[in-house]
């Protein structure tokens, strides 16, 4: 080979290699991100609430019902609006009424969350940043610290 | 002054030993290609070695040897080169000479005039067994606390021990830890007027004097079980006061002023000071973090010692702003406590050394402008603007 | 007055540093040597003036000094001796300070033993270090000042934070501090290449060395995160591609294909060019990875509490540093001589192609991090990208950069043979079609592709072997010439076959520990058992006890093989007393390579129940088996002082083919 064609040969696998991942990428941002949604968002426009979603609120004074042992449905709330959320599983340590958390999961067709994961704060001056964002927007909180959280 | 003297040993000591080149006659300086030439005859006994021991074959040590020794060949004809080409030097002296005068001369001002800004020099370290030693006046508080901490690290559930430290954090400036041990009490002991008006202080304090619905609710209940409980409708005045409700505030802070008790004095200074602003604006705290702090531990003493020692404490801030005026907190803290005291003009001076503190880009100026505009305090660039 | 004399000595260290930068540029342009002499001098004098500074504060930190705002804030006089110290850097502004610490001590360490590099590079290079120290030190000073002081000093601290309280975390920021810093060294000696030489024989070696060196602190300071999330969190997880967990893995996959690239550039004078950006972006990522952890942009599962002022200076930073080296080499790359010719089958081309995985695989992961904040900053949308799309991207490049490794260290330099060495990897692969069948016999049902990540972790084990087996040649010349031979190999040849073979075993650990996992979450009242792979956990009750400073409901669990105990676990709710702050303790119980995993949830209302989540996680110990044998294989490597050239191919065969 000359000097200019094994230039050529590196400079194609190369070519190869880049295009191939950037579709790849371009895949999975199409299918593969989590967008963010309050509660009011989903009651005000159903049609959103299709794929894998992050919810985020605080938990209802109301109560939170243990069912079947390991499966716990609560209301997170916005406010405005609640939605009710089941989840399969052991919830964060700090997860408790009135506190700040982010879910992750899927909105069923009878309008409830059913959620794979629960993330909620490390210490007391913590909120989700989503969530003190859109609960800023709301005028109700603000302030920032750590996270910890479950998923199953 | 031994810290003076210290610093400039170390300033002395540094600049020695960063400028000691300067000091020696010039050295002779092996050129980069020098410097590889003697990497590539390393190279070329490398290769001997492992052929010696086996490790390449005869063909490749050859093809090797060859590569570097063309490398080597470049390397040495630069070298060769440079050392024709250089030869002459002498006003590389004076350079030398300047940058040294340069260094001994700068680096000492740079230091010293950053630090005066940054610093707080002469402010003593004050290591805590020292302290418990040496603080006369306060060896009970150190000890008490230190007590109490042990003890209830041993006996969490005493709800007692809770109750003595909750006002001690608050006193302290702890005021995190005053809302947990508030909590903690009311936990073990139940809900009283007393336990309530304390947290919702505690909370209030560690929100830097706004008065949360957390507090709000906390001083509610108190008054629900003691409807003239002095702290706590205080601090409903402030809540209202906080909430632009002028007429409420001020109705409850009469009623506390006219009982005479604990907190009468704060409450006429309060209503002093809802007076003397604008009607309309009615935000920030009558009992902002430095009033906290000196209502507590000046609960006990008559009006005119109380009003001292908050002047001395405001007078203590504004040196230290002056000293270190990149605190944006503390800015409004002073702001807001000449505002308290009623007094405009050194509200507005405040002002005007805050503003001039930071840059006009920098985001915490805006945020100090509006503060100061919610607090009808403005400042001759406010009102042109 | 020792803290005031330690907030003297970081604006002292500021000053020098500018004298750092200043005396050897001037020098640079003049030619007088004693001025660029001045660099390594001043480099000792500010790494003195910063370690004084952080012993000040150190102190501050050990007798309690609570009129330090820093100490009030994160310590506390309760504290156990060892956390007071670990808690200087437990904080943002101590971080940052140690951040410093450990750049100016390796820009003192090049002063030091850089005798063999010529005074000029060395100048220049201790300048760009100088730039770096000026840069963070403004941002100590006017941002995150750890020197600021209380008057009134308060009585006691705040911080008594339970969670904090750990060696893995305690360690854990150095090693990661020691390896994003370790780039800087990197950095300094490619900004000023082109004209002056860091691509020449002895800024190579160097360069290599310094790359070596950080890459391995990095791969011990992620593992050491990973394992710290693993236990002490308490969800079982050991990677959630986490925007924190991201930035320190983006500077680690660039760093990685930097080692290799300069490789070629010492041992061939080729892809000087490209190892130089590499250089320059490695370092890149770590101040971008400092700026997504210190900023708060995003959000985390562990980041440290932030303040948006910082981000911006931070990002001040990144952005003069990253355009300025960008433009520097822009204008110098097209004066650097190309090197060597080589072959695209050949070891030039091998590392070729791994630079290229690594560094596509390193934007997928860059990408997959900045696309939040990108499309948040547009639209306003948020979402936020997981362990999906990483799957999906980055998981797919790995592949044949995998298989392709065992290839490379056997292809000779020049120009190579891709079917000789592919018959020196017989055993592996046979080794390799083996496991991945027993593999699915065992584990009847795995997914194919389970088993053949499985064949991938011991087709690089064995394969990373090759290379010394070939070396060593026993079948020709016989065990003991053979086993002499050995011996007499450079250290850095067995290097790169151990951390090639961690590799492996890291490979192993993660495929095994995914694929196989198994998890029940279940209700569990005493007496009650379930079975864990092949093993049976008997839940045996929960007991409440008290500790030192907090109370706990232990549940006490039996695993038994066969009926018989084995092993007895515990698994805590905790409750620290003075803070009201839960925490779960995991039960871990190692069998052999394999872990059994035990978290406590809520008790039943009502019953004497309690739900618990159990793990089988098998070989997941490998995982981070594999990155200590990484570590060693990068010691070895470094421990190698010859000096090494590159023996290339003769371009023609002559006579009969050379030896193996």
């Amino acid at each position: 080979m000359t000097r200019k064609q094994k230039r050529l040969a590196i400079i194609c696998a190369g070519a190869v290699v880049l295009g191939l991942s950037a579709t790849l990428v371009l895949t999975a941002l199409r299918s593969e991100i989590v967008f963010f949604r309050t509660p009011t968002e989903i009651v005000n426009d159903p049609s959103i609430a299709n794929g894998r979603l992050r919810i985020g609120g605080l938990v209802n004074q109301g109560p939170v019902v243990r069912g079947e042992g390991e499966r716990v449905t609560f209301a997170v709330h916005d406010t405005e609006h609640e939605l009710k959320v089941t989840y399969v599983g052991i919830l964060p340590d700090l997860f408790r009424e009135g506190q700040g958390i982010v879910a992750e999961g899927t909105v069923q067709p009878d309008g409830t969350f059913t959620a794979d994961t629960v993330l909620a704060k490390h210490d007391e001056t913590y909120m989700p940043r989503e969530v003190a964002d859109a609960l800023k927007e709301k005028g109700v909180w603000q302030g920032q610290g750590e996270t910890t959280g479950a998923t199953r | 002054m031994l810290f003076w003297i210290v610093a400039a040993v170390i300033t002395v000591v540094a600049l020695l030993l960063a400028l000691a080149p300067l000091l020696r006659a010039a050295a002779g300086e092996t050129t980069d290609d020098a410097r590889d030439v003697a990497v590539y005859r390393q190279q070329l006994e490398e290769i001997d070695r492992e052929r010696e021991a086996g490790l390449i074959g005869q063909t490749e040590a050859q093809t090797a040897r060859a590569e570097i020794g063309r490398r080597l060949i470049a390397a040495a004809d630069r070298a060769d080169a440079l050392q024709a080409a250089s030869g002459s030097g002498g006003r590389p002296r004076a350079i030398a000479r300047m940058a040294l005068l340069a260094g001994i001369v700068l680096v000492p001002a740079f230091t010293l005039g950053s630090y005066l800004v940054l610093g707080s020099p002469g402010f003593d370290a004050m290591p805590l067994a020292a302290r418990n030693d040496r603080e006369v006046a306060n060896p009970e508080i150190a000890e008490l606390i230190g007590k109490a901490e042990q003890h209830l690290a041993e006996n969490p559930e005493d709800g007692r021990g809770w109750d003595v430290l909750a006002p001690i954090y608050l006193r302290l400036g702890r005021y995190g830890d005053s809302v947990i041990a508030w909590r903690n009490a009311i936990r073990l002991l139940g809900e009283n007027e007393t336990r309530l008006a304390g947290l919702g202080e505690a909370i209030l304090a560690a929100a830097s004097g706004i008065v949360t619905a957390e507090a709000e609710q906390a001083f509610d209940k108190a008054l629900a079980l003691r409807p003239d409980h002095p702290k706590a409708l205080f601090f409903l005045g402030l809540a209202r006061a906080q909430q632009n409700d002028v007429a409420a505030a001020r109705q409850i802070w009469t009623k506390v002023a006219a009982s005479g008790k604990d907190w009468a004095g704060a409450a006429t200074s309060a209503i002093a000071e809802l007076d003397q602003r604008n009607p309309q604006v009615a935000t920030g705290g009558a009992a902002p973090k430095i009033d906290d702090e000196t209502m507590a531990a000046a609960a006990d003493m008559d009006k005119d010692a109380q009003r001292q020692m908050i002047d001395g404490m405001i007078a203590r801030l504004d040196e230290r702003l002056r000293g270190q005026p990149d605190d944006s907190e503390g800015w409004k803290r002073l702001i807001r406590a000449y505002v308290v005291l009623g007094d405009k003009a050194k509200a507005a001076d405040a002002l005007a050394r805050a503003v001039g503190a930071f840059t006009v880009t920098d985001a915490r100026r805006d945020e100090i402008l509006a503060f100061a505009r919610d607090l009808g305090v403005e400042t001759q660039e406010t009102t042109t603007q | 007055m020792i803290p005031e004399l330690g907030h003297y000595a970081l604006v002292l260290a500021l000053a020098l540093s500018l004298v750092q930068v200043v005396f050897p540029l001037v020098g640079a342009r003049t030619g007088d040597a004693r001025l660029l002499a001045v660099a390594p001098a001043a480099a000792m004098s500010v790494f003195l003036c910063v370690a004084f500074s952080f012993y000040a504060l150190t102190a501050g930190y050990v007798t309690s000094d609570f009129s330090i705002r820093n100490v009030w804030e994160n310590s506390h006089s309760l504290k156990p001796m060892l956390y007071k110290i670990t808690g200087v850097w437990g904080n943002h502004e101590g971080s940052m300070l140690l951040w410093v610490l450990i750049l100016v001590f390796f820009g003192a360490l090049v002063a030091a033993f850089g005798a063999n590099l010529p005074l000029r590079l060395k100048a220049l290079v201790i300048a760009v270090q100088g730039m770096i120290s000026i840069a963070f030190l403004l941002f100590i000073l006017l941002t995150s000042n750890p020197f600021t002081r209380l008057d009134p000093a308060p009585f006691e601290g705040n911080d008594l934070n339970p969670i904090l309280q750990d060696i893995g975390l305690a360690i854990h920021p150095p090693l990661l501090y020691l390896g994003y810093v370790g780039f800087s060294v990197c950095f300094s000696f490619a900004a000023p290449a082109g004209t002056d030489g860091a691509t020449g024989a002895a800024g190579a070696r160097w360069v290599r060395r310094w790359t070596l060196a950080a890459g391995m602190f990095l791969t011990a300071g992620i593992a050491m995160g990973s394992y710290w999330a693993y236990y002490e969190l308490g969800w079982g997880g050991w990677w959630f591609w986490d925007p924190v967990e991201n930035a320190s893995f983006m500077p680690w996959l660039s760093g990685t294909a930097l080692l290799h690239s300069a490789i070629v550039m010492e041992k061939r004078s080729a892809l000087k060019v490209w190892t130089i950006l590499l250089a320059i972006l490695t370092f890149s990522l770590s101040l971008l990875g400092t700026f997504l952890v210190r900023s708060g942009v995003l959000t985390s599962v562990h980041s440290f509490a932030s303040d948006p002022t910082r981000g911006v200076f931070i990002l001040m930073i990144l952005i003069a540093f990253i355009g300025g080296s960008l433009v520097l080499f822009g204008v110098r790359a097209p004066n650097l001589k190309t090197g060597g010719l080589f072959a695209p089958i050949s070891r030039e081309g091998a590392l070729v192609l791994n630079n290229l995985f690594l560094t596509v695989a390193t934007a997928t992961v860059l990408v997959g991090t900045l696309y939040p904040l990108l499309l948040e900053a547009l639209t306003g949308e948020k979402i936020s990208v997981g362990p999906p799309y990483f799957d999906l991207t980055f998981g797919p490049l790995m592949v044949p950069l995998l298989i392709a490794v065992p290839f490379g260290t056997l292809l000779p330099w020049k120009r190579g043979d891709l079917y000789a060495a592919a018959q020196r990897l017989w055993l592996a692969l046979g080794v390799a079609i083996i496991a991945g069948l027993v593999t699915l016999w065992i584990e009847t049902g795995a997914p194919v592709l389970a088993a053949f990540g499985i064949a991938l972790g011991a087709w690089l084990v064995v394969g990373a072997f090759a290379d010394l087996w070939q070396k060593a040649s026993f079948r020709r010349v016989g065990i003991s010439t053979g086993l002499s031979r050995l011996v007499g190999l450079p250290r850095s040849v067995f290097g790169s076959a151990i951390a090639h073979a961690g590799l492996g075993v890291s490979v192993l650990g993660i495929v095994a520990a995914t694929a196989f996992q198994t998890e029940t979450v279940k209700t569990m009242a005493p007496g009650d058992v379930v079975p864990v792979a092949g093993y049976e956990l008997r839940f045996e009750g929960l007991q409440p006890r008290k500790g030192p400073n907090y109370t706990e409901d232990v549940g006490r669990f039996a695993l038994l093989d066969r009926g018989v105990k084995v092993a007895e676990m515990e698994s805590a709710k905790r409750v620290y007393t003075a803070r009201r702050m839960p925490t779960t303790e995991a039960g871990i119980e190692t069998r052999f390579l394999n872990q059994v995993y035990v978290a406590l949830g809520d008790p039943v209302e009502g019953q004497n129940a309690i739900v618990v989540r159990v793990w089988w996680k098998p070989l997941v110990t490998l995982i981070w088996f594999g990155c200590v044998v990484m570590v060693i294989g990068g010691i070895a490597s470094l421990s190698d002082r010859r000096l090494r050239i590159g023996a290339p191919q003769p371009s023609r065969p002559r006579g009969v083919a050379p030896a193996e």
